[in-house]
């Protein structure tokens, strides 16, 4: 994914003012039998959520714009943690077996901590198809 | 304003104008987001190819792995340098 993709804070700001518009010209279809105030108070109340609105969806963009690799990545180490997880609260468990585990559990909590910085920085390559070297 | 463009407009119909162009305008972005939300569902919740990884220091290849996934949840890493099984939790 190119860096043209990622929102700038333009984006940003029009996002913002189409969702107040939005929400202004939604309100207009209740408050039609509104009294002045109410009227006056709508598009202050649209101003104020449509920053917060907007947040939310960069923020939902950042996320879901996260290369497709590194989500296969991140999800295969996660959904590894939660079964260590489950094997863990084995009471059967020997504590060699289990000091073990637990080891590997903070290695990989530390390797998927730092996976987005190696990624960005190339030290860290993922595919899904096999490297042809 | 009297016999203007929108004096046979209801505010209603204008509300209803100004909300076709809103709509209009956020439809790009709407349409990526949902495209990127597919794309996103796919490969955290239904995914389970193999990822081939490969870390590097300064251009020199350290360490070079395929993951394997299971069903179960856990993972089988394959040392591609050596073909060794080097870790799972199996």
């Amino acid at each position: 994914m190119s860096n043209n993709d990622s929102p700038s804070s333009t984006d940003r700001t029009g996002l913002t003012a189409t969702i107040t518009g939005l929400l202004v010209s939604i309100s207009a279809f209740f408050s039609a039998d509104m009294s002045t105030e109410a009227k006056t108070i709508i598009p202050v109340i649209a101003g104020i959520l449509s920053p917060f609105i907007s947040a939310g969806i960069s923020r939902l963009q950042r996320k879901v714009e996260q290369p497709a690799e590194l989500t296969d990545f991140l999800t295969a180490y996660e959904s590894d943690l939660k079964y260590t997880k489950t094997i863990l609260k084995d009471p059967n468990l020997n504590p060699a077996a289990r000091a073990a585990l637990e080891r590997k559990y903070s290695d990989t909590v530390l390797m998927m901590a730092t996976a987005h910085q190696d990624f960005r920085s190339k030290s860290l390559g993922i595919a899904t198809a096999a490297p042809q070297d | 304003m009297e016999g203007g463009p929108l004096s046979n407009w209801s505010q209603q119909d204008i509300a209803l104008g100004l909300i076709y162009v809103f709509m209009m305008l956020l439809a790009p972005g709407a349409f990526r987001l949902g495209r990127l939300s597919m794309r996103y569902f796919y490969h955290r919740y239904l995914s389970s190819e193999d990822i081939y990884v490969t870390y590097q220091n300064k251009g020199t290849v350290t360490n070079r792995y395929k993951i394997q996934r299971r069903k179960n949840g856990s993972i089988v890493e394959i040392d591609l340098t050596t073909g060794q099984r080097r870790a799972g939790h199996e």
